[in-house]
């Protein structure tokens, strides 16, 4: 054979970089430094390659580290880093607010092929935006749109291993199967995309966001400088140097950056 | 917090079942394939017709303004309204078809010398649903489990084999029959595109009631005729266009008439993963699926050469050899680089538009990322410390200046690591 044509190969690499340079971005929106967005990254890519068997028998289970695991343990740290119950259960509401949702959608209103007479978008776009817009309206926060995208897509898979097993029919489970570009993972992403576009044109069309009764510590938090007015009332000429005080302050973010 | 989760948990599991068992419930009351195709059965498909009233084509899969269609005869209509069952498309053009350069075919004992004799020459198959059937011989529509359709992808693989082109079929099931079979699908052909096909084929089979729109004499044998689907939502659309042009311009010229029309239509079809990917509708479920097997061997005989797999023997031995040929060129790839390149900068410029409220701030914003300040966090500490350093001087005399204006400080500071605050990544 002819091998594969120069311009296939460039159309692939130009996705693939486009689609991992997009997700770093994307990553670097969740409380990852852009080493730590690198890494995963990089580790889904490898892990793409890595399925772990859960069950075998009627219906095999197996689990993709780069398509399952990784993105799952990625949704839970990311919960877990979200600080507030409050916030917890909201991504946790959203994430099954979204299971329940693309299930609906996926296995009722669209069903047969793509083309049915309810398909506006193709299912793999359906899931990001239902998920990423139940999160935003829940709790307006990217964080929430990535759990509830991610873990929301993997429900469908618990919904189908009980629908196999239930009916005593053959099959796989192949959670994350599909690596780096299995639903799960891109519904996560393009939720995340859609939070920050909808979020980021919301607040540049009402002028900024809203501070009018928002807690003090959020509104202090908003401000651009990390500086903030304890900070300020430190740099006093009488108690030390200004500019060091001022560079130890961005040696300090520096490093928890690295 | 921990019980919390628990019982987050324990409602998931139990509300998952609840849903398994449902649709197990709807099945009952349905047909397998679901409610659409029920009403499909009963006569609900659509017919295209042109402006004269002239049937275009007819299909099961619900047709929307935009899509087109390649005809038999090469003619490309778009769909401009649907009303009802009838889509009325306008004819745009006479499409010209790429032919496969003739040198690819090499003859026998050919003094060609095969460029790549390490390369693979691998099509990867696959149902995504698996239960489609055909009624006349397999006496339901649809089979849960191995329906006909997975006879008719081994019968294509099979015969691709007998061509002396390797081939990964796959007869994994991604049942039940609903839009998350392509999500369930999408990983088989992930697991089929690890091989490294040369190309992707997801066979599947029309519904519509009417088995005479398909069934033809081609090539001295009784056969279903093939649709090819190209899905006009991902950003291989123009590859995979130009790959089934490909196909049914060459195919049909070997077995005229085989492939009735390519269809672009809304949708994905998971062929965003591969810009050689085509999924193919082997006749519909009133056809016998003999026919349908026929049409995909003589479809099969046809394939290698568009794909530049040459099936001759070669000098080396016999079986497949590589040949340098027009066959694998494909300028559909450079179309979707375009695109997706051109997506790229609109899509880039309308988000930091969006997000720094200004084209002035937008362009700062791409310059600032061009010289490197983006990547500081990267680049170790020698880029971050130098640009501390240069800009820790400035600080110091502004801050002395200024009496003390922090925020403008700090407006610089924050240039030099575009890493978000962590109150930013909310």
């Amino acid at each position: 054979m002819a091998g594969f044509p120069i311009g296939m190969i460039a159309l692939l690499v130009v996705s693939v970089l486009i689609y991992f340079g997009l997700a770093h971005r994307i990553l670097d929106r969740l409380r990852l430094t852009d080493k730590a967005a690198l890494a995963i990254i990089a580790a889904i890519i490898i892990g793409s390659f890595i399925d772990i068997p859960i069950t075998t028998g009627r219906v095999d289970t197996t689990i993709n580290l780069g398509g399952g695991v990784i993105p799952i343990l990625l949704s839970f740290y990311i919960l877990f880093r979200a600080g507030t119950p409050k916030e917890w259960i909201r991504a946790l509401i959203a994430t099954g607010a979204t299971a329940a949702a693309i299930w609906f959608i996926g296995s009722r209103l669209m069903t047969g092929d793509p083309g049915g007479r309810f398909d506006i978008i193709d299912p793999i776009y359906m899931y990001p935006i239902v998920g990423g817009s139940i999160a935003y309206l829940l709790g307006r926060s990217r964080r929430a749109a990535f759990v509830a995208a991610t873990l929301g897509v993997l429900s469908l898979d618990f919904i189908n291993y009980f629908y196999l097993a239930s009916r005593g029919l053959g099959g796989t489970v192949a959670i994350g199967g599909a690596g780096a570009f299995d639903a799960i993972v891109l519904a996560g992403f393009i939720a995340v995309l859609l939070a920050e576009i909808v979020g980021e044109g919301r607040e540049r069309l009402q002028g900024g966001p809203v501070s009018e009764g928002r807690p003090k510590e959020l509104l202090q938090g908003l401000k651009k400088p990390q500086l903030d007015a304890e900070a300020g009332d430190k740099l006093t000429p009488d108690t030390e140097t200004d500019s060091a005080s001022v560079s130890r302050e961005h040696n300090e973010r520096g490093d928890k950056n690295e | 917090m921990g019980l919390i989760a628990v019982v987050i948990g324990v409602t998931t599991i139990v509300s998952a079942q609840y849903m398994a068992n449902s649709a197990l419930e709807a099945k009952v009351d349905l047909p397998i394939v679901g409610l659409f195709e029920r009403e499909r059965n009963d006569g609900g498909y659509y017919t295209i017709v042109d402006e004269k009233g002239n049937v275009v084509s007819k299909t099961s899969r619900f047709v929307y303004p935009e899509d087109e269609i390649i005809s038999e005869d090469d003619k490309l209509y778009r769909v401009e309204r649907v009303s009802e069952d009838t889509a009325y498309a306008k004819y745009i053009k006479d499409v010209e078809m790429p032919m496969v350069s003739e040198n690819t075919t090499l003859p026998v004992n050919s003094d060609a010398v095969p460029v790549q004799k390490n390369a693979k020459d691998l099509i990867g198959i696959y149902q995504t649903h698996n239960d489609e059937s055909y009624v006349p011989t397999d006496g339901e529509e649809s089979i849960q489990g191995a329906g006909g359709i997975v006879d008719v992808g081994q019968a294509l693989s099979k015969q691709l084999k007998t061509q002396g082109v390797n081939t990964v079929w796959s007869d994994n099931g991604h049942l039940p029959h609903d839009q998350n079979a392509y999500k369930r699908s999408r990983r088989t052909a992930f697991q089929l595109l690890k091989q490294r096909p040369t190309a992707l084929v997801d066979v599947h089979r029309d519904g519509i009631p009417d088995p005479d729109y398909y069934r033809a004499s081609v090539g001295g044998q009784k056969v279903a005729k093939l649709r090819l689907v190209v899905g006009r939502q991902n950003q291989n659309m123009q590859a995979n266009l130009d790959f089934a042009k490909r196909i049914k311009a060459n195919v049909n010229k070997k077995y005229p008439g085989l492939i009735r029309e390519i269809f672009m239509a809304k949708g994905n079809y998971n062929q965003d993963l591969s810009p050689r990917s085509v999924l193919i509708e082997a006749g519909t479920h009133t056809n016998d699926k003999e026919r349908a097997i026929n049409g995909v061997q003589l479809f099969a005989d046809a394939l290698p050469a568009v794909l530049g797999i040459n099936t001759a023997p070669s000098k080396g031995g016999p079986g497949p050899s590589g040949v340098e040929g027009g066959g694998a060129t494909n300028p559909g790839d450079w179309t979707s680089i375009l695109w997706v390149l051109g997506a790229l900068i609109v899509g880039g410029g309308i988000f930091l538009l969006i997000s720094t409220g200004s084209w002035q701030k937008s362009w700062d914003s791409v310059k600032k990322a061009g010289a490197g300040q983006e990547w500081a966090n990267f680049f170790g500490k020698a880029v971050r410390t130098r640009q501390r350093h240069k800009k820790g001087n400035m600080l110091e005399s502004q801050i002395n200046e200024k009496d003390f204006k922090i925020e403008e400080v700090e407006e610089k500071l924050v240039d030099t690591n575009d890493e978000r605050a962590e109150y930013q990544k909310d």
